[in-house]
């Protein structure tokens, strides 16, 4: 509980006739990176725009960092920087205007704490040029550098790299991968591209048709794991592990047989086939793709970019 | 909150282009008279002590009301449209506050607006013309400074009205999306107020744009009652728009 920066419950909300959100419970804890993964029209943005007091919920709570969204607005936002879809400016003023007038709504924020923001996005030099000339890459820099300025516990992103180039792409996840280490912000991030969340998340959920139809972390933490026999003798093996106890699955690729099994058994089914004269070449964990799992999951509703 | 919600609201005003364009727009419009009635002959005859209440008749009718429509539109459905107006509510401010500081900004560019075509008249219009005859109001002769104080007091009262038809008009920006559609309805509405007034006497007392031109106060039989409707009829309509707008916008998914 303590640990916990963001807690959603039974989120609902209805457009009309259309159930955007139904139902979606989520759990942040301090500290993640958390990755929340749909195809578009899924309901991301709308659960973000709830966790940001913009939509009102049918149902259901929001609490940051303790504080109830409905009954708290004010102190469960205060330690939270968002960035909504493209990030929107007044084109008129300049970047550094720009994020002063974010600055103004807090009472401590100084000339040196924007000139700190620009620096860490790496704005220097543009920011006393008017936000009409910006590109898309630099206008997702300064929404990042709007989001940082109140030294923000919780940052939420809504596509962080829509409209980037594969550089500008690389470059806002080397920076969030950076605050979280160096500043230990807990991130909330929507996409819809697999790779990002892959290469940046610890915990990730999946939302399709209003509900998270899987959540879990990207770092290993199951008793079960896939690994890949290789060898001249698959019928064999086959043979021998569809039925032993603790292997939960097998299948058979074109030069190996692979199995999900209990972390425990890998080691007596290594003997076990040694035992019965399997000439194995190798064993060896099957790297499951994020991509895969979703697939699986959504039945291929994903763009991976 | 508030007040830094007002400060922004005024940061912003005050970096757009179109304020000092309504200015020069008031300036032209002020020194055009001034220019014919030095050297526009006998016909063109104006008076330094009446020309700011004459003044006043054309801007609150006319060129304020379509100022506060354009600013209307760009402090609320631009925002909307831009994505704008969310940024205050996601850094903790609330919607009421936002509500608020808009509204506060909205009265003090229309007090900006009428303090500088005040001005204005007085500066161009003492270069080049006489001071004329002291006002008299109901048989009773001004002084000059209380002439002048009355020219004052008819220019900040006219403040209520139009803030009264700001009110209607941030009611209107809030439920169109598009800032032309907001410029058009209300254009549209000050002109069919104006012709309803016209075309029946009868209903005008209930019409606010009927208490835009103050300076008409001085032709009413009873300038006291006169005054009692203008206060009255521009707080049912600042009572009714506001109430409205809050609670469309307390309610409102802001979707964009």
């Amino acid at each position: 509980m303590d640990n916990e920066i963001l807690r959603i419950e039974n989120l609902q909300k209805r457009f009309g006739n259309v159930e955007a959100v139904k139902n979606v419970n989520l759990k942040i804890n301090k500290g993640d990176i958390f990755g929340f993964l749909g195809p578009n029209g899924a309901g991301k943005s709308t659960t973000i725009r709830m966790i940001l007091g913009l939509v009102k919920p049918d149902n259901g709570c929001v609490v940051i960092n303790g504080y109830s969204l409905k009954n708290d607005y004010k102190n469960a936002l205060t330690n939270v920087g968002a960035m909504v879809e493209t990030p929107s400016f007044y084109e008129f003023m300049t970047g550094y205007e720009n994020l002063k007038l974010t600055a103004n709504l807090y009472k401590d924020l100084k000339h040196v704490d924007l000139l700190k923001v620009i620096k860490i996005v790496g704005l220097k030099k543009k920011a006393n040029e008017k936000v009409k000339g910006y590109s898309v890459g630099m206008k997702q820099r300064l929404g990042i550098a709007r989001a940082l300025l109140n030294d923000p516990e919780l940052i939420i992103l809504d596509e962080p790299t829509s409209g980037l180039d594969p550089q500008g792409k690389k470059e806002i996840r080397k920076l969030i991968t950076n605050l979280s280490k160096t500043k230990n912000i807990t991130f909330f991030i929507c996409t819809h591209l697999l790779n990002e969340v892959e290469q940046i998340c610890n915990r990730v959920a999946i939302l399709q048709e209003g509900q998270i139809i899987s959540n879990r972390l990207l770092t290993e933490d199951s008793n079960n794991k896939w690994i890949k026999i290789y060898t001249k003798q698959k019928d064999d093996v086959y043979q021998l592990l569809k039925d032993y106890e603790g292997v939960y699955d097998i299948r058979q690729s074109e030069n190996a047989v692979e199995i999900n099994v209990e972390r425990d058994v890998i080691e007596e089914i290594n003997t076990l086939l040694f035992s019965r004269n399997i000439k194995i070449k190798y064993i060896v964990p099957k790297v499951e793709s994020l991509e895969n799992y979703y697939f699986d999951k959504t039945g291929g509703k994903f763009d991976v970019i | 909150m508030l007040y830094r919600l007002i400060k922004n609201e005024y940061y912003k005003l005050l970096k757009m282009k179109k304020i000092y364009f309504f200015m020069l727009i008031i300036a032209v419009m002020t020194i055009i008279p001034v220019l014919a009635s030095k050297f526009g002959g006998a016909d063109i005859v104006m008076k330094l002590n009446t020309f700011p209440l004459e003044n006043l008749s054309w801007s609150a009718e006319m060129i304020i009301p379509i100022f506060i429509v354009i600013l209307g539109a760009e402090m609320i459905t631009n925002e909307y449209n831009n994505g704008t107006f969310k940024l205050s509510l996601i850094n903790s401010a609330t919607r009421s506050e936002v509500l608020i500081s808009k509204i506060i900004v909205m009265i003090s560019f229309i007090f900006m607006i009428l303090i500088f075509t005040l001005m204005f008249s007085y500066i161009s219009g003492s270069i080049f013309m006489d001071w004329g005859v002291p006002f008299e109001i109901n048989g009773y002769v001004l002084s000059e400074v209380n002439g002048i104080l009355y020219t004052i007091g008819m220019y900040l009262l006219s403040i209520i009205p139009l803030t009264a038809f700001s009110i209607l008009v941030m009611f209107i920006s809030f439920n169109l999306s598009s800032a032309g559609s907001v410029v058009g309805i209300n254009i549209g509405i000050i002109f069919f107020l104006s012709l309803t007034r016209q075309l029946s006497p009868k209903l005008s007392p209930f019409i606010i744009s009927d208490y835009f031109n103050t300076g008409l106060i001085l032709n009413s039989a009873n300038i006291f009652n006169k005054i009692i409707y203008l206060l009255v009829i521009s707080l049912i309509y600042i009572i009714i728009f506001y109430s409205i707008s809050w609670i469309n916008l307390k309610n409102k998914d802001i979707v964009k």
